[in-house]
């Protein structure tokens, strides 16, 4: 008992047995694959089906109503295999149609002479040489920089192992029409007798080229360059996809990792703070905008980019069949999510469109004294955060972020040279917001102290924002005017704060800097002369 | 391999020849194409034919019409074109006169 299928051939109706639709079909795949280079290859499919169908319905009648394997057998040998097409045709059977049949060399690793994988071998077997020359090859281009090695590897996965008898005669090759009728032996062992004709007329074939073939080893040779140049292909092909998967996804993980700030800062120095993502924009905007929404506009915008890399290295890699719409998918929430973006940038731009600015003078109480002590107020919180080495600097704004996650910002000193002989001290207070009002605010809002007592000046360390209040461009600016050959002491603990004067002074000691006429220069009251750091240096040198 | 090549190029030029004048005769039908040629012992394999037929075709020198069958689905009848008789005429001329060539120093030698 068989099992039968019903097929639609050339507009025919046939009932068919299971086995003679499978070579039936693999029959029409293989003149599809042999034909799809000519122009009208369908044209010619189509009228191959109808000549078929014909020849099935003559074979059909009232007793007889199923196609069976002989029947199909009967037909492929009337119709003939591509490579008997080709040769009555006249068209010369060479290398373009050696890949699309079947009967043809393959590429397979010999198991049987293997010293790793048996790719060597198995190139070997393939071009008819010698395994020993093309293990020399490997060895030399493995001194010559490795390139070898990476080759090897992916011949490695890309090439399947030669497994079968059959695996192992198609690996050898042989010559081009014994392989054949190895072909018809092997796949048409059930069917021989409607074949025998046709084989016979190949063998004849081929004892008449037997003669003519002494040079076909170029030939042969030839074929196996072109074939293993179409490994090298994919397999840089598959290398490519390999470093593009692998690069899409480190980047997809770093992505995931900084957008939620598991690790990875905005800026990242020895002293300067880890300042995460997430933190960084609550700190910025998480007032107005939710931190959440826009680590899922960060994940579209970056990460679907990043996603279809490692999904097109993957294809490269495995050629699986592409997934339906999900480019145009993926492109349109892109599209989305850049306009979401764009939006939020535009939302953020207003929250800092208005500048408003508080300038004070701090009345000193001795103005005219040689010397201006600057110090802190000891009871400032601020304090216990001096020395704390973990800084956010962008621009030239400064600040620290606190064990609480609160941003504190350094006061920006700067020493100018006055133009009278006093001591003066300005201090601007700096803050922005969405409307003037708001900016004024925010102004307000800064907790910072400053006041002059005896001969010095004290000021907090840093300036704070009000709780749960966010960044809105809030900074601190001193400027301290010093009269020509007057001097200015700071408290050593300023040195914490990083002034931008901090570079003159040394790594230890005092803070004690002269108003020269050339600027302000860091003095050195050892020395007790007014020598410059320079010549100071110079000194010691000597 | 050379020989075996040249063979093959004679071989599809007259392949072609053979096909225009069947057709020129009369509208022919693939089969009909193939017993004729089949009985001239010019193809062994039915494949060979349809890329020829597609190929004239495509060049202009055959065209086809459907034809309704008593006996299944319609049917393509292959008709030469102008072109095709010209064409045909040409290689019909180069034909004979190669037949001739040959024949001339065949029977010398």
């Amino acid at each position: 008992m068989k099992k039968t299928l019903t097929i639609n051939l050339g507009g025919i109706v046939f009932h068919i047995d299971e086995d003679a639709y499978l070579l039936l079909s693999q029959y029409l795949n293989r003149l599809n694959k042999h034909f799809s280079r000519l122009e009208g290859s369908q044209d010619i499919l189509n009228d191959i089906e109808s000549r078929i169908a014909e020849l099935f319905s003559e074979k059909c009648s009232g007793t007889k109503q199923v196609i069976t394997l002989v029947d199909v057998n009967e037909v492929i040998a009337v119709m003939g295999q591509p490579v008997e097409i080709d040769r009555e045709e006249g068209r010369e059977t060479n290398a373009d149609s050696s890949g699309n049949d079947k009967g043809d060399k393959r590429f397979f690793r010999n198991p049987d002479e293997k010293m790793i994988a048996g790719v060597c071998s198995g190139i070997a077997a393939w071009l008819h040489l010698d395994p020993v020359w093309i293990r020399l090859i490997f060895l030399v281009s493995l001194a010559a920089g490795g390139f070898g090695l990476l080759v090897y590897l992916v011949l490695w996965i890309v090439i399947p192992e030669a497994k079968t008898t059959s695996d192992k005669l198609e690996m050898r090759g042989a010559k081009i029409n014994i392989s054949n009728i190895e072909k018809s032996v092997r796949e048409e062992i059930t069917e021989l007798q409607g074949k025998l004709g046709s084989m016979a007329v190949e063998s004849m074939a081929t004892i008449k080229r037997a003669g003519a073939s002494s040079g076909s080893f170029f030939e042969v040779a030839g074929k196996g360059i072109v074939e293993v140049l179409t490994y090298v292909g994919r397999g840089l092909v598959i290398l490519t996809g390999l470093v593009l998967a692998l690069l899409g996804l480190g980047l997809i993980i770093a992505l995931v990792a900084f957008a939620f700030g598991w690790t990875g800062g905005l800026y990242a120095d020895n002293d300067v703070t880890m300042l995460t993502f997430p933190y960084f924009t609550r700190l910025l905007i998480g007032c107005n905008i939710p931190v959440g929404y826009l680590q899922i506009i960060l994940m579209v915008v970056v990460g679907i980019p990043l996603f279809m890399m490692f999904y097109n290295g993957l294809r490269m890699i495995f050629r699986f069949d592409r997934i339906r719409h999900l480019g145009l998918t993926m492109f349109n929430i892109w599209v989305v999510g850049l306009f979401f973006l764009a939006w939020s940038g535009f939302k953020v731009f207003r929250l800092f469109q208005f500048k408003e600015e508080k300038k004070i003078e701090i009345a000193l109480e001795k103005p005219a004294s040689d010397t201006l002590q600057v110090k802190f107020f000891e009871d400032d919180p601020g304090i216990a955060y001096l020395g704390y080495e973990k800084y956010v600097i962008a621009d030239n704004w400064r600040g620290i972020i606190t064990d609480n996650k609160e941003l504190y910002m350094i006061p920006h000193i700067m020493l100018e040279e006055s133009s009278d002989s006093l001591f003066s001290v300005s201090q601007v207070t700096l803050a922005r917001g969405k409307n003037r009002l708001e900016a004024l605010q925010h102004l307000a809002g800064i907790r910072f102290q400053s006041a002059a007592s005896g001969s010095a000046l004290r000021i907090s360390p840093f300036a704070r924002l009000p709780k749960e209040e966010c960044w809105r461009g809030e900074g601190v600016n001193i400027l301290i005017r010093i009269p020509q050959g007057k001097f200015i002491r700071f408290d050593k603990r300023f040195r914490d704060l990083k002034p931008n004067w901090y570079y003159m002074a040394d790594s230890e000691g005092e803070l004690l800097f002269k108003m020269t006429g050339s600027g302000i220069e860091e003095f050195d009251p050892a020395s007790d002369s007014l020598a410059s750091k320079e010549i100071h240096a110079a000194d010691s040198a000597r | 391999m050379n020989t075996d090549n040249q063979n093959a190029q004679m071989r599809k030029g007259v392949l072609e020849l053979c096909i225009l004048s069947i057709v020129k005769e009369q509208d022919a039908y693939a089969s009909d194409i193939i017993a004729k040629l089949k009985e001239a012992r010019l193809i062994v394999v039915e494949g060979t034919l349809y890329p020829l037929l597609t190929r004239l075709k495509n060049e202009g020198l055959t065209t086809y019409r459907w034809e309704e069958s008593k006996s299944g689905p319609p049917r393509k009848y292959h008709q030469i074109t102008d072109m095709g008789i010209q064409t045909l005429a040409d290689l019909k001329a180069d034909w004979k006169d190669l037949v001739g060539s040959v024949e001339k120093i065949i029977q010398c030698v």
